[in-house]
């Protein structure tokens, strides 16, 4: 009797390793995003003193449509609020899905350059859309919402993550500066936590949206052939992705560019 | 306290004398039988109970017979790796398995089962290294030969259906392992049947084809899988 419990108990947790954890799925067609800095790649912006190239690749994700009754619930939601940025409280809220990203940076030239991986979310109501601030005759990108510069070594090839604290962060920070915080680029810069930032507290809305997606690429200031191979893992914690081979949720999110606090003169 | 008067004396006197008497008598009688067990008289069986603890051990024959058979469970604790396909991605991974069984004959059963592995990635990034489930639902065909009262070889034939929660493997461009797939294959094991009516233990290997796991080129993948069991028959 005592090994049939054995065994029994064995089923059991044969089925709950398997079946009852969060699905955390691999997103896009192949499985993976490309992206790459070629010798064709046109500067997004040039002047005599200076240009930037940059290349970005769109990453949605599979958001679940929600039920017809949900949106307009929603929108009565929001009326419970205060100077919401938005006029219904999203279908996804922050927490939702959790996202990390896998990238490899390949540099296929015979001599060092040096590039910056830029990443740029967007929610259901708005993406934030970084430009570009010219000081001094040259051309300044604004900060984006995660970004690393890395040296490469010639043919290099380096692996990292952004890990899901970052996305959150990004998520958090994009509602706080459509909610009229004063320096976009203060609030997004990666080195500040604004999301635990007093200063900005009164500017983080009560309900903050999830990403519904996001923009990785590339940016640097001379041509180079670099190729950013990136995997998106989506932890679906509030049950919001929706079913392989489903019509996703369409979301339509207006641009929203940096409000830059420049120097008086 | 009063004297003792002189005939309850003389009564005390001879009951010492005799107790002092019988004593004497009963070591000698002690003596006696010690000197005559030294030369041990020829005894008959008693044909009227078996007195089991004068048998010698080996006078009692272990036979299958004795065993327990018809229905049984087994849990199997081992390891599972993959040659070709998958297994260019993926390190070999712990497996364990239970299943149930009905022994038809001495010679033959029928089997089914639910298998488990854990692997862990090992292939070039994006993605970075995760681990994977694999899960079989296994049905067996099983010949045994017994070949001793306590061994026995056996050789199963086996098919059933393998699926991978998650879709990890996609990101490395193997989108057929998200869907569940057939596999099949075959184990040889040895079984060590313990002094018990009822338990068994033994030693597994064997190899299976799983087709939804093949290499981006096609290449087959070919799970070869050990381990160690135990069975319990009802």
């Amino acid at each position: 009797m005592r090994v049939v419990v054995v065994m029994v108990i064995a089923v059991v947790l044969l089925a709950a390793s398997s079946g009852c954890t969060e699905e955390r799925r691999y997103i896009g067609e192949d499985g993976f995003y490309q992206v790459a800095l070629s010798e064709s790649t046109t500067a997004a912006y040039e002047s005599e003193d200076g240009a930037l190239y940059i290349v970005e690749q769109r990453v949605e994700l599979p958001l679940s449509v929600p039920p017809e009754t949900a949106i307009e619930d929603l929108r009565q939601g929001a009326e419970g609020y205060m100077n919401l940025p938005f006029d219904r409280l999203p279908w996804v809220e922050r927490g939702d899905l959790a996202i990390e990203v896998d990238f490899t940076l390949s540099n296929l030239e015979d001599a060092e350059r040096q590039v910056a991986v830029i990443v740029n979310g967007f929610n259901e109501f708005d993406e934030y859309m970084p430009g570009v601030t010219v000081i001094d005759e040259e051309p300044t990108p604004d900060f984006s919402q995660w970004e690393r510069v890395y040296e490469l070594e010639p043919r290099q090839r380096l692996s990292r993550t952004i890990r899901e604290e970052d996305f959150d962060e990004t998520a958090v920070d994009l509602a706080t500066v459509v909610n009229g915080a004063p320096n976009s680029n203060q609030v997004v810069f990666f080195e500040s936590k604004s999301s635990a930032d007093e200063r900005l507290r009164e500017f983080i809305p009560p309900v903050i949206p999830g990403l519904a997606g996001f923009r990785i690429g590339l940016r640097a200031t001379g041509a180079a052939r670099i190729v950013l191979d990136a995997s998106v893992r989506v932890r679906d914690a509030g049950g919001r992705l929706a079913d392989e081979g489903t019509r996703p949720f369409e979301v339509n999110p207006e641009p929203f560019m940096p409000v830059v606090a420049m120097e008086e003169e | 306290m009063p004297a003792a008067r002189p005939q309850h004396r003389c009564l005390l006197a001879a009951c010492t004398l005799a107790l002092c008497g019988l004593c004497v008598t009963a070591r000698a009688q002690r003596a006696a039988a010690t000197a005559s067990s030294s030369t041990p008289a020829a005894e008959a069986p008693d044909p009227t109970r078996l007195d089991v603890e004068r048998l010698p051990p080996e006078a009692l024959e272990v036979t299958r017979d004795m065993f327990s058979s018809g229905l049984f469970v087994h849990g199997h604790l081992g390891g599972r790796g993959f040659v070709g396909g998958v297994g260019r991605l993926s390190n070999p991974g712990p497996l364990a398995r239970v299943g149930l069984g009905l022994e038809l004959l001495p010679w033959l059963m029928l089997g089914a089962g639910v298998e488990l592995s854990l692997h862990e990635t090992s292939a070039p990034p994006p993605p970075s290294p995760g681990t994977f489930q694999v899960v079989d639902l296994v049905g067996e065909l099983r010949l045994q030969w017994p070949f001793s009262a306590r061994a026995a070889l056996w050789l199963a034939g086996e098919a059933g259906l393998d699926f991978l929660p998650g879709n990890l493997l996609s990101a490395y461009g193997l989108p057929d392992a998200d869907s569940a797939g057939l596999m099949y294959g075959g184990t040889l094991g040895f079984d060590w049947h313990l002094l018990s009516r009822h338990h068994s233990i033994g030693l597994l290997a064997g190899a299976r084809l799983y087709p939804n796991l093949q290499g981006i080129d096609g290449e087959q993948a070919l799970g070869v899988h050990s381990a160690a069991y135990l069975k319990y028959v009802f």
